[in-house]
């Protein structure tokens, strides 16, 4: 029931340590929603201050140590939330990556938020990735994880049980 | 066009039997109509008997004008007693003759009736119903008919409104034809097979972009192994969702 992947060669690298280019693009997506968040966030809290508090609405226009904390924070929570559950943050679940342990056990959430703060402090970090044999980041030698390919989620693994009459406890 | 229920209500019924205005003296005996079928010497018998209470009928027109000749012409004091005793007779026997002509007038139709029907049915039987059958001209017949002009005049939508689609509707096992679909893999095939396919494209190519960069790397750095990427024991296929601890 699995999902087919067509090509042999993405195929047999399934499970195997991902690449920089995967990994870089990945975290450039997560950084991404986090600034779409962010934006959010700020219009959001803005515009209900306005309502109540306001005479007229106004674009907020944060300093920048501001607007780089609240992007660091929701960059930092939706990293760990997406590691510590199923090892998949949005970015890597679209190019199709997902954390684990050295072990290829999941993530515990101590670990996976380790790491997000990390990749969200130094995210030059993951150049390591580029030169180590075992295609590993700094943040992975420091948290003992590694990310591997893993295009296809548990979910299209499991199959559906097909509803069928007669079929006991049904 | 008249409205369903019926043709109206005739506005000038037929008038009932015909009633002689006689008061007849008929010579009265009971006759018991026999239940049996009638036949060919009942016809004749009742055909009689009709004849016997017109005469009876004819009888009691005479008796009763005598009466009324009588009673202008007598003076009142002798007539007044006979007379009336008379009148009454009269107008008993008036009442008694008409039940009876007019069942006399039933039972030979009715003889009438059986003897017809008897005749027929030996007409019928004596007649080569496939014979005859066969001298038809069917083609000709069926030429005749304009099958299309027959077809114009069914109203089609009349038909189809009274077809109760609702009936017919509630007979089909709805349930028990999305039950037979496995609607889950129907959408989850189409699904991921769209917009799994365009996203497997990009991965390809950021795999294919990994491994230039890494080979790369690897030639400028004289490095003469191939990279280990292999992780012992991950399942591609295995559980992903971390049971956290209290679940466990």
């Amino acid at each position: 029931m699995s999902r087919l992947i067509r090509n042999p060669r993405a195929q047999a690298l399934q499970g195997h340590r991902a690449g920089i280019v995967s990994r870089a693009l990945a975290f450039a997506a997560d950084l991404g929603i986090a600034f779409v968040l962010a934006t959010g966030l700020f219009a959001g809290v803005s515009l209900l201050w306005d309502l109540f508090f306001s005479d007229d609405l106004g674009v907020p226009r944060p300093a920048g140590g501001v607007s780089a904390t609240v992007i660091f924070v929701i960059l930092v929570l939706t990293l760990g939330l997406g590691w510590g559950s199923t090892g998949r943050s949005i970015g890597k679940q679209l190019v199709g990556l997902r954390v684990v342990r050295a072990d290829a056990a999941p993530l515990e959430p101590g670990q996976a938020y380790l790491r997000a703060i990390l990749c969200a402090l130094v995210p030059i970090g993951l150049l390591l990735a580029l030169f180590d044999r075992r295609n590993r980041s700094v943040q992975d030698v420091l948290c003992k994880t590694v990310v591997v390919y893993d295009w296809v989620p548990e979910v299209a693994h499991v199959p559906v049980p097909r509803p069928q009459s007669g079929q006991p406890g049904a | 066009m008249t409205g369903p229920g019926g043709p109206p209500p005739d506005p000038d019924p037929p008038p009932v039997a015909p009633v002689a205005p006689v008061s007849p003296v008929a010579p009265v005996s009971p006759v018991v109509v026999p239940p049996a079928a009638p036949g060919v010497f009942d016809l004749v018998a009742r055909g009689a008997r009709v004849g016997v209470d017109a005469a009876g009928l004819l009888a009691a027109e005479v008796a009763d004008a005598t009466v009324r000749i009588a009673r202008a012409v007598l003076p009142p004091a002798v007539t007044t007693g006979p007379l009336e005793f008379v009148g009454d007779a009269v107008d008993r026997r008036r009442t008694e003759a008409r039940r009876r002509e007019a069942a006399s007038a039933d039972a030979t139709a009715d003889a009438v009736q059986a003897v017809v029907r008897r005749v027929v049915e030996l007409v019928i039987d004596q007649i080569d119903m496939s014979a005859l059958v066969r001298r038809i001209p069917i083609d000709e017949v069926v030429d005749q008919i304009d099958i299309d002009a027959i077809a114009e005049r069914i109203d089609v939508d009349a038909v189809v409104a009274r077809v109760d689609i609702d009936a017919i509707v509630a007979r089909i096992d709805v349930a028990g034809i999305v039950a037979s679909m496995d609607l889950g893999a129907i959408v989850r095939d189409s699904t991921t097979g769209l917009a799994g396919e365009t996203l497997d494209g990009v991965r390809v190519q950021l795999m294919g972009l990994d491994l230039l960069l890494a080979r790369l790397v690897d030639r400028i750095t004289f490095r003469r192994t191939p990279r280990d990427t292999a992780v012992h024991g991950y399942d591609v296929a295995g559980p992903e969702i971390r049971t956290p601890r209290g679940l466990r």
